[in-house]
């Protein structure tokens, strides 16, 4: 069963991240997807994540199809206008991508090449709307296309920031104008994802939205200031650290965390979605007990 | 305004680095009120370059540098020889002059955006000029310049404790939007779709 079935279908999903190559050989990150193949529905292929440069994003999901690995790819508005992203779009259908997270992007700033210029010529609601049009044979001037696009569009939502109902007025927005399943930013504090979920449902338009909840396992006490300090959007409790750091095996404690998170968020969640994998093996490990 | 920085003395040095007989003009407007462009800074890189063993042959502030008519008054005035003129205006200033005369022309300072004099010296990035103005829709903050990726339909995920993700020492343009509209009792306004933006109105 494809992602897309298997979310219509309400089935619990698991996604995994990740990140194309800083170069062209791509056949030691296929051996590692293939590690926790059967155990994942699909891959989130990310777009130059943090703003750091790595193989397009289009090229790498073809190259997942080609070894039978479903990929989500990432589509940002850092990088490309409006031109680039509806042909992008068009090449990606055409070449068999069926799924899609419509992302803001990083700042420039945060990445490698802080010159750069960033374009953030539509936004991401803006994104949302304009794969919609394509998958209803229409360009985003409403010129007809010789053929349409079926995408299966997702979105972002961070339930950690400050700015709840911010991210929920964009919510709102993105589901509206086609977005049928959200992912989130990794979870750590629990209580306040309850606490967010609890409110969206509360909200007519998101009646029924699928939310599938990040998550990262962590290797270290460094890994997770490094979180919190470089990710935007993430927020690792101070308990968590304190956690980690008295543990005796932090790498065996940071995985107890991680099941306990995911066995909270499972009944509220359509899926979960494992972010910054830094092991595969590790993962892989992981995904068997679960 | 359209705020100015000056150039470092070198950058500007290696520029001009060929000519001899240099002409500087400067601009009484936002250059001089950005202390990169008035009297004062004229004479201060006149005194520079001629320590250089340059000959600064001519020196002008024109009250408005990006008013041709005024840019036509003053060439009338310059000297017969000349190898260059190196404004310190900003480059709509220099471009002025740039299009009237065949001569070489280099900026001395760096053209940065339009924004808001908090004291001398001390301003505030507010508009990058980008056509259609939208910020009635948004309690009068610019969107496209006060929010780090220039988001119309709503904040990112980054926004927190109302700092931008960008730097914590910058507010998130977007929660002043929404206290603002929120203090206005105004907030619907922003749930409808905005469309992408036309950044090319004629
Ligand atoms: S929307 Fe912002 S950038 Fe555009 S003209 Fe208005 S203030 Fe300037
Ligand atoms: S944190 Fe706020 S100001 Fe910064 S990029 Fe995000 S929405 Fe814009």
């Amino acid at each position: 069963m494809n992602f897309a079935t298997k979310l219509s279908n309400n089935k619990f999903t698991v996604c995994a991240e990740v990140n194309p190559p800083h170069g062209t050989n791509t056949l030691e990150i296929i051996n590692d997807l293939k590690k926790i193949k059967d155990k994942v529905d699909a891959f989130n292929v990310t777009d130059n994540s943090l703003s750091r440069m790595t193989m397009s994003p289009l090229a790498f999901s073809k190259i997942l199809l080609d070894n039978g690995l479903e990929p989500i790819m990432h589509i940002t508005c850092r990088d490309k206008n409006r031109l680039a992203m509806q042909s992008e779009l068009l090449g990606a259908y055409a070449l068999g991508i069926r799924n899609l997270l419509a992302l803001t992007g990083d700042a420039i700033s945060v990445g490698n090449f802080p010159d750069a210029k960033a374009v953030f010529d539509i936004d991401s609601v803006q994104l949302v709307d304009l794969i919609s049009k394509l998958n209803k044979s229409f360009d985003l001037n409403n010129k007809g296309l010789s053929s349409r696009t079926d995408f299966l569009i997702g979105a972002a939502v961070n339930p950690n920031t400050t700015f709840v109902d911010g991210q929920i007025l964009k919510m709102k927005k993105k589901r509206e104008h086609g977005a049928s399943f959200f992912q989130t930013q990794p979870i750590f504090d629990v209580d306040k994802y309850k606490k967010f979920i609890n409110k969206i449902k509360k909200i007519k338009q998101l009646q029924n939205v699928k939310i599938i909840c990040g998550i990262i396992i962590l290797k270290s006490v460094k890994h997770a200031h490094f979180l919190n300090k470089k990710a935007p959007g993430i927020k690792i409790p101070e308990r968590i650290v304190q956690d980690l750091a008295n543990a005796k095996f932090p790498e065996k404690r940071a995985i107890e965390i991680a099941s306990n998170i995911i066995n909270e968020v499972k009944p509220i969640s359509q899926g979960i979605h494992f972010a910054n994998i830094d092991d595969y093996s590790v993962l892989a490990q992981f995904l068997n007990k679960l | 305004m359209i705020v100015t920085k000056k150039k470092s003395f070198e950058e500007v040095l290696e520029l001009i680095n060929e000519y001899n007989k240099i002409i500087l003009i400067g601009c009484g407007d936002c250059a001089t009120l950005c202390k990169t462009g008035g009297e004062e800074e004229v004479l201060e890189l006149k005194k520079q370059l001629e320590d250089k063993g340059k000959s600064v042959v001519y020196t002008s502030v024109i009250d408005t540098a990006c008013d041709q008519r005024l840019v036509k008054l003053e060439i009338k005035k310059f000297p017969k020889e000349y190898d260059c003129i190196l404004s310190l205006s900003c480059g709509s200033g220099a471009q002025a002059i740039s299009s009237l005369i065949g001569k070489p022309i280099f900026p001395a300072t760096d053209t940065l955006y339009a924004g808001v004099t908090k004291r001398i010296g001390d301003f505030k990035k507010m508009c990058l000029l980008c056509g259609r103005c939208i910020i009635g829709e948004y309690a009068g903050i610019c969107p496209i310049t006060m929010c780090s990726k220039s988001l119309l339909n709503g904040p990112c995920g980054g926004s927190d404790n109302g700092k931008c993700e960008t730097d914590p020492d910058k507010d998130c343009a977007w929660q002043l939007i929404f206290d603002r509209l929120k203090e206005q009792k105004k907030l619907h306004i922003l749930d409808s779709y905005k469309e992408p933006k036309e950044w090319n109105i004629k």
